[in-house]
């Protein structure tokens, strides 16, 4: 009883009773639309969010720590860059493929996708030199293949908060690092907010929608707006604790075992440039 | 009264972690359900489920004598008239509402239906004044209070005049007057004879007599 009363307290009387339309069925037919960009949108979006989420899990690498794969795979694309003779990518590819054979075939086609578009994107621009008889031409795509492949390596075997911590040991600005983190942290948290607004739109498209790209553009609208919440709100909370600017990434280095193995890699990858470019 | 939801053992898995175990639940045409639990029992993964966003990894799910299955939903026009017969409130409101008004918030439903120009302002304006808020009418749903946008998410998935009400945590982040309100809507949406499910771990506060509990618990299983 006391329920109740409370009920018509709070409610005003002229509003206390449901419209008719609602107590009754609308036996409603729906008509047939072309909406399949909503499903496909929102298929895109949550397969490269769970990709995103998925990141740090896939990084299993415990012995090789994240400055040495950064190090290491810019010495590589450095050789890669240099090289003038066909015999150093080569023993690079060698190396890559033996190493992707031995993946499952999500993580391989997780690598060979973006590879292969840099590739093909790099083989059409040299293609009329080859055609007009520039042989050597083809280095370009080979080399374009290795370094987006290291990348990629890079990318699958190491977490990007390890990876931008790594960054600190090279003595990058630390307040690159921190808009670096804190990317990826939105891209993440504004990633979900428009899966969810278009899981709400797929759920009320019940019937013909003349303005889907006006709902498009909403949902867009919607997605800038919570940016900008987002990004006051990490200020003033940034500010409430003491943010002055610097932003300190804390790097503790200690002799370990570990690093003359990491250093006998690099001085090895070294050493098959020089032999593979003849200047042993 | 007729079925309108039937789980049938129902288990959901993502990424081999269990999110809902050999769930069997049955909700007849005017129930009220209270759906209960600790946070991260599989509360809003159930929601998803009988919204169709996910499907079960094993067991059935039947939708007033239907089963739901991704190819049914494959097909247009029975995903279209699936959603028309359930209203999902989100938790966050923010979340659900995207259109540039609360007028154009209420109608896109109607829209959608192909209803005239009049009947879809018959049917918006009666919900803004069933819930007080003809005042919104005009305003952005983006820069109203956290209890008003709960009220717009409200009528906008009323106005789809679904068969089913499921509502998720709907008393999260209201204030005293708003929380007070929502239960008093539930409680009248019920009595009316609508079909409500409702997701929330505050069981203390839905108090009315005629109420059906169902308990999840941390094993993602249901407490009988």
């Amino acid at each position: 009883m006391e329920q109740i009363k409370q009920h018509k307290f709070l409610l005003p009387e002229k509003n206390n009773k449901l419209p008719v339309w609602l107590t009754q069925n609308d036996n409603y037919n729906p008509c047939r639309d072309r909406d399949h960009f909503i499903d496909k949108t929102l298929l895109a979006l949550t397969g490269k969010l769970t990709l995103l989420k998925n990141q740090p899990a896939m990084a299993t690498d415990s012995f090789f720590s994240a400055s040495f794969k950064l190090i290491c795979t810019i010495v590589l694309i450095l050789l890669i860059s240099l090289s003038h003779r066909l015999m150093f990518p080569l023993i690079v590819l060698a190396v890559f493929l033996t190493y992707l054979a031995c993946l499952d075939s999500r993580r391989i086609s997780s690598i060979l996708k973006p590879v292969s578009a840099a590739m093909f994107f790099s083989l059409c621009i040299v293609l009329p030199a080859f055609i007009s008889g520039q042989q050597n031409t083809l280095m370009l795509p080979l080399k374009v293949f290795l370094t987006t492949m290291s990348a990629a390596f890079l990318a699958q075997r190491t977490a990007f908060s390890a990876l931008t911590k790594a960054l600190g040991g090279l003595h990058v600005p630390g307040l690159f690092i921190m808009v670096l983190d804190l990317t990826l942290k939105y891209i993440i948290l504004l990633g979900n907010t428009a899966a969810d607004l278009l899981i709400a739109l797929r759920l009320r498209s019940i019937g013909k929608n003349d303005r889907k790209y006006k709902s498009m553009g909403s949902i867009m609208g919607m997605v800038f707006l919570k940016a900008n919440e987002y990004s006051i709100d990490t200020h003033n909370a940034m500010l409430c604790r003491c943010f002055t600017g610097d932003y300190h990434v804390s790097q503790k280095h200690r002799l370990e075992s570990r690093y003359f193995i990491y250093m006998a890699i690099i001085l090895t990858m070294i050493v098959v440039f020089l032999y593979a470019e003849e200047y042993l | 009264m007729n079925t309108l939801v039937e789980l049938s053992s129902v288990s959901y898995k993502y990424d081999n972690i269990i999110a809902l175990e050999n769930i069997s639940l049955t909700i007849k045409e005017g129930e009220l359900i209270l759906l209960t639990g600790p946070n991260g029992c599989g509360k809003s993964t159930l929601f998803k489920l009988l919204n169709g966003l996910v499907f079960p990894s094993s067991g059935k799910y039947f939708f007033a004598g239907q089963e739901i299955t991704p190819k049914l939903l494959k097909d247009n026009l029975s995903a279209k008239k699936f959603h028309q017969q359930i209203g999902y409130v989100f938790q966050n409101p923010d979340l659900q509402l995207f259109n540039p008004t609360v007028y154009d918030e209420i109608a896109f439903g109607p829209r959608q239906m192909q209803f005239d120009e009049d009947k879809i302002r018959e049917r918006t304006d009666s919900l803004l004044c069933f819930l007080h808020i003809e005042h919104l009418r005009d305003r952005v749903p983006y820069h109203l209070s956290g209890g008003e946008k709960k009220k717009v998410s409200i009528a906008a998935v009323l106005a789809l005049n679904p068969d089913i009400i499921m509502m998720d945590e709907p008393l999260n982040g209201l204030d005293k007057k708003a929380r007070k309100w929502v239960e008093n809507f539930i409680i009248d949406f019920s009595a009316a004879g609508k079909t409500m499910l409702i997701a929330s771990h505050e069981e203390e506060i839905f108090t009315m007599q005629n109420r059906r509990t169902v308990q999840l618990d941390e094993n993602h299983q249901l407490v009988l």
